[in-house]
């Protein structure tokens, strides 16, 4: 399964990991891990560590993840994107818009 | 199709099993067709057109494996299943069948229960393709109105198309770059390379709007980083959350040769220098793509860069660099910076990208458009696109001999302290001048005396900005940083405009004065008639007054030059001179 999301430590937090391609075809299963997590300041750690691939919908979803994080006042720091994603990341300029850790 | 409407034909040389079958079908409430042998069942084939063909391996006439064959060649675009029927084949027997195009295999003898129930699922087989097919059919209907929309409405407006190079080609699944140039009133040349989040038609929502705001603010003289805004505000009104416009946009400003450069999502914008065939500069994105949030979410401020008459500058979407080869290999940069180099030996900058992008590829379909935008750096070949040429002009000022006085309106307009720095007042009053005498080129002219005059005011006067910072492309940079800080706090700075207008036979002449709030700058070095010298190519300041005087019939500055008046001839119709 290309996206698995649990919790971290018992705490609220959620981390969700996606691996392989991440594009339109997991817009289903990635919104699934967090549209019912309604917890205020909930922390969505997303593990790109495992993904090797990112196209401009997968951007659009990272950008419904923030709408749903900024609703609750919680946020999102992406970890560990390999090259070809945090270039993407780049040219997007999303670390305006999110936490990035490499 | 309902399944009782359903019609199968059975071809069979043996009479008892022919009977059988026919019965065990019609008992389904189905309709029945048989044939005794191949050749028959062909034309029985063409005549009933059945969703079902069961055929008997050993049948007489043409073989059992050829009638599927010919069966599988004539339905190309629908799917008829076709059941082969036999007692015993062997591996080698049931791989030709498969070969052929047969859909199943039934062995003799067969409990009934097992042959209905490979009938209908081939029946619901039949329906899931009938359905893909009429999707595809509806997407790929989709797909060429997102085409047209494209092509004829959205970009056919695009100017000077044999200097700025379009090329695109669309990928099999339509992914909406969208490529726009337009001509400001000042003779300033707006580039706009768009590729929106998507696929179909989707991504063609925005396109209109995108087209619409270029063209109209860019006609009436908005500068690019107003239009950028005004794009961003609709593009976040009209795009869902996980959508988005990356944008890449250059303004030529053909009077100071310089490439105003904004970058918002997209691959870099490349520079190269003319001369040397070298890349000299690269815009790499420095914001996040447009439609996001309501308001930009950082200070675009556009890279300059200084332009040479044979440099290049080079736009385009990620699909040219994604290319893929049959080795699965990306097309990548520095193909593209070699052909571009290539390019500029014989003068074809894109002609050579594409063909060296047609021999990496060979014929493999693409995932994504592809686009660029390859656009000549030489400014005197969009002079012909604006204003009119000086000669004609002075003919026309010489044969104004006589104003009407009783045809006469004046404008004014008085910007205090943060409204200075809030509102651009020259689009309001080109708008405002257009209204009252129609629109028409005249006006190209008019914008860049306006635009010159009020930013001299602004600059020297209200904020004191000494133009000899901007004599190296550093200086310049450090000259609108410390324009930007100043503009923070206007004070009780102001700047008033006037404009009286009196008609002639030819047209009209508008007299300009712009007085402002400062205590005057050191003019006498731009209006002095013996300075009168070309500029070079490192000068930044003073060519914009150099130019007012070459449109204006008259230019004097007043009180320690915290004044300035000018006389701005223009004419209806130069047909008429």
């Amino acid at each position: 399964m290309a996206i698995i999301s649990s919790c971290v430590n018992d705490s609220k937090d959620i981390l969700i990991t996606v691996s392989d391609r991440f594009d339109f075809s997991q817009y289903k299963v990635f919104r699934e891990t967090y549209c019912d997590c309604n917890v205020a300041g909930t922390e969505f750690r997303l593990d790109l560590s495992d993904a090797n691939y990112m196209d401009s919908s997968a951007l659009g979803m990272l950008l419904l993840l923030k709408e749903h994080a900024d609703k609750i006042q919680g946020k999102i720091v992406i970890q560990r994107p390999n090259e070809s994603i945090n270039k993407v990341l780049e040219i997007a300029q999303f670390h305006h818009l999110m936490e990035i850790v490499r | 199709m309902p399944l009782k409407n359903r019609h199968v034909l059975i071809i069979d040389s043996n009479e008892a099993h022919l009977e059988r079958l026919s019965s065990l079908i019609s008992d389904e409430g189905f309709r029945v067709s048989t044939a005794p042998e191949g050749m028959k069942g062909m034309v029985k084939y063409y005549q009933d057109r059945p969703d079902l063909v069961l055929i008997d391996y050993q049948i007489g006439g043409m073989s059992g494996v050829e009638c599927c064959r010919q069966i599988k060649a004539l339905s190309n675009d629908i799917f008829v299943p076709v059941i082969m029927i036999s007692t015993y084949l062997n591996d080698e027997e049931i791989k030709t069948c498969v070969e052929a195009g047969a859909d199943d295999i039934i062995f003799r003898p067969f409990a009934t229960a097992i042959f209905r129930s490979k009938v209908y699922s081939m029946f619901r087989i039949a329906d899931l393709y009938s359905k893909l097919h009429q999707l595809t059919a509806e997407r790929q209907n989709d797909e060429e109105l997102a085409e047209r929309l494209f092509s004829q409405v959205v970009e056919k407006g695009n100017i000077a198309k044999e200097h700025i190079q379009i090329f695109k080609r669309s990928a099999k699944t339509f992914s909406g770059d969208v490529q726009l140039t337009a001509l400001c009133p000042n003779g300033d040349i707006n580039v706009l390379l768009g590729d929106f989040t998507g696929h179909g038609l989707s991504s063609a929502i925005g396109a209109i709007p995108l087209a619409d705001i270029f063209r109209v603010m860019t006609d009436k003289g908005y500068s690019p980083l107003e239009i950028i805004k005004q794009i961003n505000r609709k593009m976040y009104q009209l795009l869902p959350t996980n959508m988005f416009l990356a944008l890449s946009m250059v303004s030529l400003s053909i009077h100071e040769k310089m490439a105003y450069i904004w970058n918002a999502g997209m691959e870099e914008v490349f520079v190269f220098d003319g001369d040397s065939g070298e890349l000299t500069t690269r815009v790499a994105s420095f914001h996040p793509p447009l439609g996001i949030a309501s308001n930009l979410l950082l200070d675009m401020k556009p890279k300059i860069v200084p332009i040479g008459k044979h440099d290049r500058i080079i736009m385009y979407s990620d699909g040219i660099v994604e290319a893929r080869n049959r080795a699965g290999e990306f097309f990548g940069e520095q193909r593209l910076i070699d052909a571009t180099k290539e390019g500029f030996v014989d003068k074809d900058v894109t002609g050579h990208i594409i063909a060296a992008l047609e021999v990496f590829c060979e014929d493999l379909p693409q995932d994504d458009d592809i686009s660029l935008m390859d656009i000549n750096c030489d400014v005197s070949l969009y002079q012909k696109l604006s204003s009119f040429s000086p000669k004609v002009r002075d003919e026309v000022i010489e044969q104004q001999l006589e104003m009407s006085e009783s045809d006469y309106w004046n404008w004014q307009m008085l910007l205090v302290g943060d409204k200075l720095a809030e509102i651009n007042p020259i689009p309001i009053l080109i708008n405002q001048i257009q209204e009252i005498e129609g629109p028409g080129e005249q006006w190209h002219g008019l914008f860049t005396v306006l635009t010159e005059l009020y930013v001299n005011a602004l600059d020297h006067g209200v904020l004191k900005l000494d133009s000899s910072l901007k004599s190296s492309p550093e200086g310049f940079a450090k000259y609108f940083k410390e324009k930007e800080r100043r503009m923070g706090d206007v004070g009780s700075g102001y700047i008033k405009i006037k404009i009286q207008h009196h008609s002639t036979d030819f047209g009209g002449v508008l007299s300009i004065m712009i007085i402002d709030s400062g205590s005057g700058f050191e003019f006498s070095p731009w209006v002095d008639a013996d300075s009168d010298h070309e500029l070079s190519r490192n000068q930044f300041s003073g060519r914009g007054i150099k130019l007012v005087r070459e449109l204006c019939d008259r230019l004097s500055y007043h009180d320690n030059g915290s004044m300035v008046k000018a006389t701005y001839p223009w004419y209806k119709s130069l047909n008429r001179v």
